[in-house]
């Protein structure tokens, strides 16, 4: 009750920290917002009995054999040997095709940036719109020409054509989220740094690039968390060889014993853990870089 | 040496000219001042003096070769901006050294000239924080710091002082004369600011619309107006301007409107032709009675009043008397006109005599 009454009292608001009320409050509203993925982690340690119980239960053995069946699995015929599934090479293959594709997203898409943004062409939005409209349509739209062409050109199915695939994907928006970010910064430093005999290379490399290590690490959390989590044309574009998480884990759905939802959240919880990782290193820069620009300085 | 030319300097951007043909010229060791009003070009010939914004037109050279195509850093020049332009993710050291590292000297000579610079601003204490980290002062004297250890034949200076507040910047400009003293070199230096051209310069550039309108000492400028935009632009409060028209010519004397001789040899005036007179505020004596108005607002200042009067035939009129006057608004006031002290401009605003 009394943290009801301090939310609606008319006490004057000053920029303090935040009482217990408070603070319970804003606990309570992250948990609703967390607890989806609270419970697939709990599920995930979970054995089928308890995943499936009704009503749900909060409290149970933990248990790692959902882990184990996310890497092996009991054969069916011979003497019952652990035999991979295949998730081992899945999971490398999200993370190689997500870098290598966000990488080459980052590098084009700040050169192509710093293009926009120093050296505007003669309608220089109208090239910027133009690059945002690719993002514009919905990509069921457009799978099948990529599908096609992909497969005339002997891409389907191979870790290159993912990759530029993946890197056409995030470069509109890294080229717009960087030319702001390269927007915000003094072409007077730039220009001092030619007074002071640099070069074009130089400019950019020694004087742009360190100021927008924020904007870089912002840029790339996103299009990491974009392209981590792509699933439909990496359904139709890979291979067996080069299936990413997202399918292999479609895959497990609707298997012949129904859904197996503890194997299902061990490989969602499994699938978190290098986004958030990558979030939580790049979190203080993160910050630094969506709001880069807001302050004067 | 270095000496250095402007020859009939054109800059355009597209179909729109915004210089139209300066020529300049500078002498070695002088601290040239290019002064004028927003917008009028100033900035942007710096920067083409810095080699940052290409030439459309004319020829500019330093101590006798022609730079027009000179990469910046190759021309001897080391300019300070108005925003400092500090290398935000460097030590102030390392923002000193960046250019001498770039131009590969030796460590022990970077070090040398560095500290010394440093010595020189009273920057030893900063030498190893951010410029993020400094004052707006500070970071003026970083950005001064930068210049000067590259030891270059010009120092070009692109408003330096309009990002501090009032009395820094008298500060800072004592500051930058101090340096010009020591150093000797060939200054050039960009202003909004007459007062600041008046303090700093051996020699002003007046600007307006792309034009050069007048160059000259300060004091030419200040007795000797080229025309009515300089004779406005420089001194504050402005010049005084009364329009009239000549009623009488007698030899060398022009007879005005205003029932003013004045005695002009070799000008070209007739009869009726319209002019204006201008004086400034501090020519013209309270006690007189050539021209006479009511006081519209006083503004006492303990070491001098400025009398603001409105002449019957409804122009305005500012009176500058030394110390504090007993003219209060609405009073009827009067005030004498000293005619070797008044100017006369015909009518496309240049200077008669």
């Amino acid at each position: 009750m009394s943290v009801l009454l301090s939310l609606f009292s008319k006490k004057e608001r000053r920029l303090r920290e935040a009482g217990w009320g408070w603070t319970l409050f804003a606990g309570i509203i992250s948990l609703i917002y967390f607890f989806p993925v609270l419970w697939i982690i709990m599920t995930a340690f979970k054995t089928r009995a308890d995943a499936l119980a009704t009503p749900p239960v909060f409290f149970f053995t933990p248990t790692l054999e959902n882990f184990v069946a996310v890497f092996y699995r009991v054969a069916q015929t011979g003497g019952g040997e652990a035999i991979s599934t295949g998730m081992g090479g899945f999971f490398f293959n999200s993370i190689f095709v997500a870098s290598a594709g966000v990488f080459l997203a980052l590098i084009i898409g700040t050169l192509a940036s710093y293009g926009f943004s120093r050296y505007p062409l003669k309608g220089n939005d109208t090239y910027l719109f133009v690059v945002l409209t690719t993002r514009m349509l919905p990509p069921i739209i457009v799978i099948i020409p990529i599908f096609l062409m992909f497969r005339m050109v002997g891409l389907s199915g191979s870790y290159i054509g993912v990759i530029l695939l993946y890197a056409a994907f995030n470069l509109p928006f890294s080229i717009w989220m960087m030319k702001s970010f390269f927007d915000e910064l003094s072409p007077d430093v730039e220009d001092s740094a030619r007074m002071d005999g640099s070069s074009e290379f130089g400019v950019f490399f020694k004087m742009c690039i360190p100021q927008l290590k924020a904007g870089l690490a912002a840029t790339a959390v996103f299009a990491v968390i974009l392209t981590w989590n792509e699933f439909l044309f990496a359904l139709l574009l890979t291979s067996t060889d080069t299936r990413t998480v997202p399918v292999a884990m479609a895959r497990t759905i609707g298997g012949e014993i129904g859904v197996e939802w503890g194997l299902l959240a061990a490989i969602i919880t499994l699938f978190l853990v290098p986004v958030f990782a990558v979030t939580y290193l790049l979190q203080n820069h993160l910050l630094r870089g969506v709001t880069f620009g807001t302050i004067k300085k | 040496m270095a000496d250095m030319k402007l020859e009939g300097i054109y800059k355009s951007y597209g179909d729109v000219e915004v210089l139209h043909g300066v020529d300049i010229d500078i002498v070695d060791g002088e601290f040239v001042v290019f002064v004028g009003p927003s917008g009028c070009g100033k900035s942007t010939l710096l920067r083409m003096i810095a080699g940052l914004e290409d030439i459309s037109g004319g020829d500019i050279s330093i101590a006798g070769e022609i730079v027009n195509n000179t990469p910046p850093a190759k021309r001897g020049i080391a300019m300070v901006f108005q925003s400092y332009a500090l290398y935000p993710h460097m030590s102030v050291r390392k923002n000193m050294a960046f250019g001498l590292s770039i131009a590969k000297l030796g460590k022990a000579e970077i070090n040398n000239r560095v500290d010394a610079a440093a010595n020189k601003l009273q920057l030893t204490e900063l030498m190893d924080r951010r410029p993020a980290q400094l004052s707006g002062g500070q970071r003026q004297r970083v950005a001064i710091g930068r210049a000067i250890v590259r030891e270059p034949r010009v120092f070009l200076f692109d408003e330096p002082l309009s990002n501090l507040d009032a009395a820094l910047r008298v500060n800072t400009r004592l500051e930058i004369a101090k340096l010009h003293q020591d150093l000797k070199n060939t200054v050039i230096y960009v202003t909004h600011d007459q007062v600041e051209a008046m303090t700093l310069a051996d020699k002003i550039v007046v600007m307006n619309d792309g034009n050069v309108e007048q160059i000259g000492s300060p004091m030419d400028l200040y007795h000797r107006p080229a025309n009515l935009f300089v004779a406005g632009f420089i001194g504050s409060p402005k010049m005084n301007f009364l329009s009239g028209s000549v009623s009488g010519v007698d030899g060398d004397n022009v007879t005005l409107s205003h029932g003013v001789t004045l005695n002009r040899p070799g000008h070209s005036c007739a009869s009726g032709d319209a002019i204006t007179l201008g004086v400034r505020p501090e020519h013209l004596q309270a006690s007189g009675s050539d021209l006479s108005g009511s006081v519209d607002v006083v503004e006492r200042l303990g070491d001098v009043s400025y009398i603001y009067l409105i002449l019957p035939d409804g122009e305005r009129l500012v009176i500058a008397e030394p110390g504090t006057t007993e003219v209060a608004a609405g009073d009827q006031a009067g005030c004498g006109l000293d005619v070797t002290r008044v100017h006369l401009f015909d009518g496309n605003g240049q200077v008669i005599g």
